[in-house]
């Protein structure tokens, strides 16, 4: 069952990932979202943000490879979905269309 | 400088279950921590490092991606294994209700010990900053004195710098409310400096405490009351301050009440305070407290700000060195200041026998093992449980239980019995510690309920016997085969014999030890009825005793520098005026007064018959004054008695014992005790129990009282009681400087009377726990056994044995351990009987009565505690059981 409902940390985590444009793993997620914000952002609430937005089928997960700064070890990396991207722009238009209104109603 | 995370921080990250997202996880904090440290600096790496470990504790599906199924939080939760365990109790109320039993009988028994140890030896002494307060020590060349001089403390103590010094001593005095009333019981009074209350920083709950201005010979004496023993004696009477009350006969004001945590430096805190300015009006025969007085005083002291014990004591020494001189010839060279509590420590040098630490840890130790034998018992009886249980536990693995969370689950379990059983034990603890003070005479003054030590102590007991007890069967009873479980192979596992015969051999012991005290305890018990109704067969109702000096003194008026002749006028006046008093029917002098706290014994001997004797000096007229016949011959007259003649009267019973059918009368015996043998027998008395009633032996020998020096006076009246103050009186007024105790024969007797009525209680809670314990172990193993054996007997009965032909199999092998430590029971019991015959009252110690009704009552627990787990398993329907197991 699809959730087509994004919350706003969930929106920007998944807008982080997009950001990063290749496929990301938690530690540049979360610093990108901590400075893109400004507010300090906690590992648990990054993890469970991915791991949810995974559940929702806007993420999906792929195993990396093994690189030397990390013990050799793999780490899991986080991809957009066409179905995230198509809940992120939806979620931009809504968005442009209410400061379209904002706009309109400053001018008159 | 190291740069990683905080070792909190690092815990709190390994504790945290994350499956196999634990490499991940951790190395992207790591490289977080790494990244900040440089950008931020350490300090902020760490803090933000902890918040992302706390952030994965408070996020429950933080790391979990990579398992489709999530276990619902219930399952893993606290609550779900309390759900658990209650479960189980519905199921098995039998068996729970055991296991808590058991238990709280176990920490019931160490919390009772360990009030008392608490109030005895735990207990602050309620002085104010106790690091500071010091006890004072004279060091001798060869050890160390608790005393000093009064008059060397005084020197010290005007002249230290470093310590404020005060002294005290410690007297025991008969405490009175009303002057015209009968001695009161003796209590702790101790004596101190005017300082000492200031020093040691107590305060007063009611009135004032003791100041210098009373510490004078010639301020009227007055006395600060203990909490404890306000409480106790006074109701904690609001009205207290300013009343008078007498001590051995001298008026005292009381000026206060001390608060309720002040005890002063003393394992028995006194019952009230006095100054030892008082000491004089109470002691008028000995010196008092001057400048100049040599008599020892005990000393402590307070360091001043910034001083330290070994300053001080260097600075006692010097002066203390000064003022002796050089001379060290008696031995004496210098000071010790030492910690105020010398209760564990021990450096006192009176101090003999086993320190205190060693009784302690004997007693821990002996109450550790009961705690033990409890916990193996439960062990048992959750073994059994956990057996029967492997089918459930195993079904568990299968769906995907970790062993750990198995474990997690039966400790939570065992657990919850532990503190049940902790309650329980509570409310022993609290039922049982008044008795065990009356047993082991702890002071009035002493408080032994529970306070906030007893309650942790008890927690602490409860978990661990709730972790010892749950252990063992929660590895057993996950330490399986799970295919095999399941299957149903336990049963023919051969892993456990071992197991079973040792546990029942634990049952054997178990069982012998219960007998044994059961034993004992019936014993008791019936010495206790025979000592309640036993006919003295003299006048004890009627009868009061008067010790000149004091009650268990054996010291004679000589040391008051009377001679004969005046101790003869002495009695002689005593006597007389003791006699006129309206209602008294007689009066006689005996060294050992009935029942009076003191007797003598010896052995006779007569043509080869050897046996003890109580013997008596008397006056002519104790025969007729307590009320005993003369049976034959004569008793002997005053004439003989002031002629030192030498002749003897003896009671029936050594007549008998010693003569037979023949005629003692001027014949003798070949040996007698406390003389030669000269004297003549000229008379036979009726017996009379006159001491210990636990000989129950009336063999008695009575002589001339020849030198009355340590005598007492015995006076028979209709109303005793009534004449206590008066006869008090008339000593007083004989000699003032006397501090007669004057007490009732009847109250003697009663004394004696409880003797066997405490220990028959004791006993009789001994007994009950050591039956209780037995009786869970047997059930324990029993049920242990049987389990193992279900698949045994639902086999027999499927091939068509009957219900009764199990029982009775299984019976048999129950009840082989119980049986054979019943019988060791038996000889042991009668071992101890030899040992404790001296000590009981009109009961052969191998009393058939009691063997006999201890060894049914056992058989009656044993076959119950066999035959309910025995039945249960053969009424089962054996199909459900194949199918099961």
């Amino acid at each position: 069952v699809k959730d087509d409902y994004l919350g706003e940390f969930e929106e920007l985590t998944l807008l982080a990932v997009r950001a990063l444009g290749e496929p990301a793993y938690g530690v540049p997620v979360q610093q990108f979202v901590e400075r893109a914000t400004g507010r300090a952002v906690s590992m648990g609430a990054i993890y469970a943000t991915l791991t949810r937005l995974e559940a929702k089928g806007f993420l999906r997960s792929i195993q990396g490879e093994a690189t030397a700064t990390r013990g050799g070890k793999r780490k899991k990396l986080f991809q957009v979905t066409p179905d995230g991207l198509r809940i992120a722009r939806q979620s931009r238009r809504i968005r442009e269309r209410l400061w379209h209104a904002i706009e309109a109603e400053r001018r008159s | 400088v190291t740069t990683r995370p905080s070792v909190l921080a690092r815990l709190l990250l390994r504790l945290r279950p994350l499956g196999d997202q634990r490499a991940d996880v951790e190395a992207d904090l790591y490289e977080l921590f790494e990244r900040r440290a440089t950008e931020r600096g350490v300090a902020y790496a760490r803090r933000r490092f902890l918040g992302d470990v706390v952030s994965l504790w408070f996020s429950s599906q933080a790391v979990s991606a990579n398992r489709p199924v999530t276990t619902p939080r219930a399952t893993s939760g606290l609550g779900r294994d309390l759900g658990y365990a209650l479960r189980l109790f519905r199921r098995q109320p039998g068996a729970v209700a055991m296991a808590v039993i058991g238990l709280a009988v176990g920490i019931g028994v160490c919390g009772a010990v360990f009030s008392v140890l608490n109030a005895v030896a735990l207990r602050p002494f309620g002085i104010a900053d106790p690091a500071t307060a010091v006890r004072v020590f004279r060091t001798q060349t060869n050890g160390i004195s608790t005393s000093w001089p009064y008059a060397d403390y005084l020197q010290l103590h005007d002249r230290a710098k470093l310590i404020t010094l005060e002294a005290w001593i410690t007297e025991r005095l008969t405490l009175d409310t009303e002057s015209n009333a009968g001695p009161g019981p003796a209590v702790g009074v101790t004596f101190v400096s005017g300082g000492y209350f200031a020093t040691l920083g107590g305060s007063a709950a009611r009135g004032r405490l003791l100041a210098t201005a009373d510490d004078t010979p010639t301020a009227s004496p007055v006395a600060v009351l203990s909490y404890m023993y306000w409480t106790r004696r006074f109701g904690a009477d609001a009205a207290i301050v300013g009343r008078q009350v007498w001590l051995s006969g001298v008026p005292i004001t009381i000026a206060g009440v001390a608060d309720a945590e002040f005890t002063g430096p003393s394992e028995q805190p006194p019952a009230l305070w006095l100054t030892l300015g008082a000491h004089g009006a109470l002691f008028p025969a000995q010196a008092s407290f001057s400048a100049s007085s040599q008599k020892s005083v005990a000393v402590l002291g307070r360091l001043a700000p910034g001083a330290t014990a070994a300053q001080a004591e260097a600075e006692l020494t010097a002066m203390w060195t000064a003022l002796s001189g050089t001379s060290t010839a008696d031995g004496y060279t210098g000071a010790r200041v030492v910690d105020i509590d010398q209760r564990f420590s021990g450096a006192g040098a009176e101090r003999a026998g086993p320190g205190p630490l060693i009784a302690m840890a004997m007693v821990l130790g002996v109450v550790g093992l009961v705690l033990m034998l409890a916990c193996g018992n439960v062990a048992n009886l959750l073994l059994a449980s956990a057996s029967v249980r492997q089918h459930e536990i195993g079904i568990r693995f299968a769906l995907g239980a970790t062993r750990r969370r198995v474990i997690r689950q039966l400790l939570t379990e065992s657990l919850v019995l532990a503190m049940s059983a902790g309650m329980l034990g509570l409310l022993l603890t609290v039922w049982m510690v008044p008795a065990l003070g009356v047993f082991i005479g702890l002071p009035p003054t002493i408080d032994p309920r529970p306070d906030l030590r007893v309650y942790v102590f008890l927690l602490v007991t409860s978990t661990i016997a709730g972790v010892l007890a749950g252990l063992a069967p929660a590895r057993a009873g996950t330490r399986t085969n799970l295919l095999g479980t399941i299957r149903g192979d336990a049963a023919n596992d051969g892993r456990h014999a071992w197991s079973i015969r040792s546990r029942s051999v634990l049952v054997g012991i178990q069982a012998a030890a219960s007998l044994l005290v059961l034993v004992l305890a019936l014993v008791m018990a019936r010495a206790a009825s025979r000592a309640a109704t036993v006919e003295t067969g003299f006048a004890a109702a009627e009868l009061l005793t008067m010790a000149p000096l004091s009650a268990t003194a054996e010291s004679g008026l000589e040391r008051l520098g009377y001679d004969e002749a005046r101790i003869q006028r002495f009695w002689d006046a005593v006597q007389e005026r003791a006699a006129a008093l309206p209602g008294v029917e007689a009066t006689a002098l005996a060294l050992y007064p009935p029942f009076s706290g003191i007797s003598m014994t010896g052995a006779g001997q007569r043509q080869g018959r050897l046996q003890i004797v109580f013997f008596n000096y008397t006056s002519a007229d104790y025969f007729q004054t307590i009320g005993l016949r003369v049976v034959r011959g004569r008793g002997y007259t005053a004439d003989d008695t002031r002629r030192g003649a030498p002749v003897a009267v003896i009671s029936e019973t050594a007549a008998r014992d010693f003569w037979g059918a023949d005629n003692p009368i001027g014949t003798r015996l070949d040996r007698i005790p406390g003389g030669e043998p000269t004297e003549i027998v000229i008379g036979v008395v009726s017996d009379a129990f006159v001491a210990r009633l636990s000989q129950y032996q009336a063999a008695a020998v009575y002589r001339p009282l020849a030198k009355a020096s340590a005598a007492r006076l015995i006076v028979r009246a209709a109303d005793p009681a009534r004449h206590v103050r008066a006869v008090h009186d008339l000593t007083r007024d004989i000699d003032p400087t006397l501090r007669p105790t004057v007490s009732l024969i009847a109250d003697g007797l009663a004394e004696e009377r409880r003797i066997p009525a405490t220990i028959a209680t004791l006993a009789g809670v001994a007994a009950a726990i050591a039956v209780s314990l037995s009786l869970i172990g047997l059930v324990g193993v029993t049920a242990f056994t049987v389990a193992r054996r279900r698949r045994e007997v639902a086999v027999r009965m499927a091939i068509g044995a009957t219900s009764g032909d199990v029982i009775r199999l299984l019976l048999r092998d129950g009840l082989r351990p119980v049986a054979l430590g019943l019988t060791a029971g038996l000889l042991l019991a009668f071992l101890a009987g030899r040992l404790i015959s001296g000590t009981i009252f009109g009961v052969r110690p191998t009393d058939p009565l009691s063997f006999g009704a201890a060894f049914i009552v056992l058989c009656g627990v044993a076959a119950v505690a066999v035959v309910i787990p025995t039945r249960r398993a053969a009424l089962t329907d054996a199909a459900t059981v194949l199918r099961q197991t």
